[in-house]
């Protein structure tokens, strides 16, 4: 009997095997985030532009951004972001923060109430493809946040060749590329709004898989905008590994484990050879992502990352 | 999940650390019996292009539990029968939560369940001038869980049919022992070259026993590259595996014994130390 303790112990000390919680380091990438994108001023106003800065361990370190102004002129603004109005016109507020992290905010200052403070282009289109047309549409508003009826609205493109545009908002997409529309009221300029002009039959990006950790993912990965439905897909010649719940994501990073900041879960793999295509969720442009990877999701593995050229 | 390849590495030279001085039968009517638990605890493996690598890119805590009960009788006097039962194996994956953001990286995962049972025979057929050798084969039986969800193996989903040679020289204090071996394998594992040498010494005469012990676990990498075609990845396991161990004898029936060994070079294998604790019974 007094032997039989000794049969005993192992599986006493097996039943305390649980399962911990263990803190990960991870690394973000660095962003600065600006509390709006434009404001309007009267002469001899003053005003605080606000905006926050976190570093890749997600440290708030906004107080490290500094503020500078296109055309003092107008209106000038402390390293801080107090900005004060000088003359009616338009200038950029530039946000600069480590790493050469920058933003601006749109600086409009006017000599009264009723001019002209600011002008918004309506459901811009994000996309169009070539021979499409479009008919623009601009709302002009007061300082106080009123709509000004009657007021005449100019376009412009900054690439013609790309996006071509009538004084009055038509807009005819002519070859690929992007450009940027402005609407223009009373010499008050709006947001510049980027459209992607995209061939017709659709346009890409592309590379081809390598291996990760000692596993095997092979063949081409194509990231594709038609219209505007953007698709990942998976040409005739990829191959992977087989495994437990395999992902496909695509990611901004080249390597490390995935979160929701980082990367978009599009589906689990529905085969490991062959052609198979995944749709993107809307709201998703063709430059966001960098990546596509084959990733097992249970144990947080990078099978194959394919580079988006 | 390369983790989970490991483990049925890890159960495979699991039982080779259970017997000690291979090629001596049992006595008719005697036994050896022996309950042992072992642990391994890893951060690290050996990838399949034999680097150390993380286990996954969070790096948490891959944890192994084998619970086993060992046997050898003696059906004649040269024939030994063997099992190997691994009758409670727990396997863990520490939750990874990030530090920034805090989500949940990595699941914490589990699975308990019965490992891959080995069944063997022992034909001695020299038995002179202290020397022996003999002749073997293991069965070993898929009756673990292959298809956990997690990938939380404790057994490799096929069936194994080890084949070997096993040598043993006795002296006063000490011996040396071994087995070099062919294991066909089933499911499109490849097969394998087992070789293990093993040696002895009494520090305290028939008290307490020091061992020295070299296993090498070689891939015909004859099978499936990517695994069998259930999805397992446990092949083309590949380890060198030199182990330590004690066995101290409490009386002529009774014994406590402890080993410690791991890879120093391997594919598929965990690299980390396992530890195995056990007590023992002869009749």
């Amino acid at each position: 009997m007094n032997n039989l303790r000794h049969f005993l112990w192992p599986t006493l000390l097996a039943l305390g095997a649980c399962i911990q919680t263990e803190i990960i380091p991870e690394v973000l990438e660095p962003t600065l985030i600006l509390s709006q994108s434009s404001l309007s001023l009267a002469v001899g106003q003053s005003a605080t532009l606000e905006a926050q800065y976190t570093d890749e361990q997600y440290n708030d370190l906004s107080q490290l951004i500094t503020w500078s102004m296109t055309a003092p002129q107008i209106a000038t603004t402390t390293p801080q972001g107090v900005v004060s109005g000088l003359a009616p016109g338009q200038a950029w507020a530039i946000a600069t923060a480590p790493g050469k992290l920058t933003d601006s905010v749109l600086i409009t200052v006017v000599q009264n109430s009723s001019a002209v403070a600011s002008v918004e282009i309506l459901n811009p289109p994000a996309n169009m493809t070539v021979a499409d047309n479009a008919a623009l549409q601009a709302r002009v508003l007061n300082a106080s946040g009123q709509v000004l009826t009657g007021k005449t609205v100019l376009w412009s493109s900054n690439n013609a060749a790309v996006l071509s545009l009538t004084p009055g908002g038509n807009a005819t997409a002519l070859s690929a590329g992007s450009a940027q529309v402005t609407a223009n009221a009373e010499g008050v300029n709006s947001l510049p709004v980027t459209v992607q002009v995209i061939p017709q039959g659709g346009q890409s990006r592309s590379g081809n898989f390598s291996s990760n950790g000692g596993y095997s993912v092979k063949g081409t990965a194509t990231l594709k905008q038609n219209g505007n439905s953007l698709s990942l897909t998976l040409e005739d010649n990829f191959m992977c590994s087989s495994g437990p719940q395999l992902g496909v994501y695509l990611a901004k990073s080249a390597s490390g484990a995935l979160n929701s900041q980082n990367s978009l879960f599009l589906n689990n793999l529905q085969s490991t050879m062959g052609m198979q295509t995944y749709n993107v969720p809307p709201g998703v442009a063709l430059s966001d992502y960098n990546y596509a990877v084959i990733y097992c999701i249970p144990f947080t593995v990078r099978f194959g990352t394919a580079p988006l050229n | 999940m390369n983790r989970l390849i490991l483990l049925v590495a890890i159960a495979l030279f699991a039982n080779a650390t259970e017997s000690f001085a291979d090629g001596w039968p049992r006595p008719k009517g005697h036994g050896f019996y022996q309950l042992s638990f072992q642990t391994i605890r890893a951060r690290q493996f050996y990838a399949n292009d034999e680097q150390i690598t993380d286990l996954n890119g969070s790096g948490t805590l891959l944890s192994s539990y084998t619970s086993a009960f060992y046997g050898e009788y003696g059906i004649t006097n040269r024939l030994t029968g063997i099992a190997y039962v691994p009758f409670w194996v727990r396997n863990t994956v520490n939750e990874g939560v990030g530090e920034i953001t805090g989500e949940i990286l990595q699941p914490g995962l589990e699975n308990t369940a019965l490992g891959d049972i080995d069944l063997g025979v022992r034909y001695n057929f020299f038995n002179k001038n202290q020397w022996v050798l003999s002749g073997g084969l293991t069965l070993g039986l898929p009756t673990g869980d292959a298809e956990n969800e997690d990938l939380l193996y404790s057994g490799d989903g096929e069936f194994n049919q080890l084949v070997k040679m096993e040598w043993g020289y006795g002296a006063n204090r000490w011996y040396t022992s071994g087995h070099l071996g062919f294991n066909n394998r089933t499911e499109n594992f490849s097969d394998e070259w087992r070789f293990l040498a093993e040696a002895g010494y009494w520090i305290l005469p028939q008290r307490l026993l020091a061992q020295a012990r070299f296993i090498s676990v070689q891939s015909f990498n004859n099978g499936n590259p990517t695994g069998s075609g259930n999805g397992l990845f446990a092949n083309n396991v590949e380890y060198l595996s030199p182990q330590l161990g004690l066995i101290y004898a409490i009386d002529p029936h009774w014994g406590v014994s402890f080993n410690v060994g791991g890879a120093v070079q391997g594919r598929n294998a965990l690299a980390a130390p396992a530890f195995t604790g056990g007590v023992y019974a002869m009749f």
